[in-house]
């Protein structure tokens, strides 16, 4: 592939917008950052002037605004139980965030911050060190009989608590990894595709084409699907901690 | 590929931190008191609805209850004036017959008597006329006048006779 705009991963690269410097640490306003804060502005908007004249039978804008919010409430509910309430706030504006980052991702031209591991994977580790505090804090020393399965013989413990805790530990990287690796093979995808469409000319580029548009009804169709996923990961993962096995 | 840039993570973490806590603050302290205001509101004002839609349940089968009651009371009551009446009907009709044919027996009653009166007045004309009669007959065949007395006498014996 040649470089530049033909180059599918170059709409993953990262451009300074404004340099900062702290030190030896680069913070520089970034298009990544900017997108972060399009989509705070984006969902902030969304749900802030759909509620502005709330009313008893809601309209269309304000319907969309309760029904996101009523999807992860259930989801919350349904997995966590009341105890998941408190949650709550935190669950709904990642879910909101990942979702508007991935579909402002689906926007040609724009950039996808949810493709990048470090976002990712932070989000999955902030997870990951919120649910096990939020289980040491409920129920101290007893919160590592986790690591020990219910129902299996005190002889197979050193082989299953090994195995426990690997899976406990391996959970941010999965649902950090599954999150970026989706997103990334699909735009990826959607490049190399969109790239036939103009190397094939008008004639050969019609199916290239074809292909491209319904691959792009699939990936908005995934940018919802991973945003649900990683969010109903997060309401297991906080059931796991509340209520141990 | 650009996302195992090292060089790029600070920044990324940093900026994420940033807008996430943004994020989460409208969210927690806008968003959610705003919509979960506005969604008790519409639950507490569908569950006033349905408890009145329940009470005015309650209350109209309580009036057509009442309305069912009614009209049996009053079909009841209607055959029972109905029933009463038609047996005071009857009554005076079997009076007014009675009282009828009493009349009617008094009536032939009277007329009976008028009759015999009628008749016999007619008797004792006929008596005076045979009476005459025999007088003037005897008279003109015997040329004598009989006293009244003995013809009445023959007269009656006659009489007696064929009645």
């Amino acid at each position: 592939m040649a470089k530049g705009g033909n180059n599918p991963l170059a709409q993953f690269e990262i451009k300074e917008l404004v340099p900062i410097q702290i030190g030896d640490i680069n913070i520089a306003f970034t298009n990544s950052a900017a997108f972060m804060l399009f989509a705070v502005f984006s969902i902030s908007a969304f749900l802030i002037f759909s509620m502005r004249r709330s009313t008893l039978v809601p309209g269309r804008w304000q319907s969309m605004a309760e029904l996101s919010y009523e999807f992860v409430a259930n989801l919350l509910r349904e997995t966590v139980g009341n105890e998941g309430r408190k949650y709550f706030p935190f669950v709904f504006s990642l879910f909101m965030f990942i979702l508007f980052g991935n579909m402002i991702g689906m926007i040609p031209y724009s950039f996808t911050f949810t493709s990048h591991i470090a976002v990712t994977f932070a989000m999955a580790v902030a997870v990951f060190l919120g649910v096990t505090f939020i289980g040491l804090a409920k129920h101290g020393l007893h919160f590592f009989s986790f690591f020990v399965p219910p129902g299996v013989s005190v002889v197979l413990w050193p082989l299953m608590i090994p195995i426990e805790i690997i899976s406990y530990l391996s959970r941010p990287v999965s649902l950090g990894v599954r999150l970026f690796a989706n997103l990334t093979a699909g735009h990826t995808m959607l490049k190399v595709f969109a790239g036939f469409v103009v190397s094939l000319g008008v004639l050969g580029g019609i199916l290239p084409l074809a292909f491209v548009v319904a691959l792009t009804g699939l990936e908005v169709l995934i940018a919802f699907l991973q945003a649900y996923v990683f969010t109903i990961l997060t309401c297991f993962y906080i059931n796991d901690a509340i209520h141990l096995h | 590929m650009p996302q195992l840039d090292f060089a790029t993570f600070p920044t990324q973490l940093f900026w994420l931190l940033i807008s996430f806590s943004i994020l989460y603050c409208i969210i927690w302290r806008t968003v959610i008191p705003r919509i979960s205001n506005v969604m008790e509101e519409r639950q507490s004002r569908v569950n006033g609805d349905l408890e009145r839609a329940n009470n005015l349940q309650a209350e109209a089968k309580m009036v057509l209850n009442s309305y069912e009651k009614a009209l049996t009371d009053g079909r009841s009551e209607a055959q029972n004036l109905l029933k009463e009446t038609a047996l005071k009907i009857a009554k005076r009709q079997i009076d007014q017959e009675t009282a009828l044919s009493e009349r009617i027996k008094q009536m032939s009653k009277d007329a009976e008597a008028r009759i015999k009166g009628v008749r016999e007045k007619a008797m004792a004309d006929v008596k005076v006329i045979a009476v005459e009669l025999a007088q003037a007959t005897t008279a003109k065949l015997f040329e004598e006048v009989s006293s009244e007395e003995e013809v009445l006498n023959v007269v009656e014996e006659v009489m007696e006779e064929k009645v």
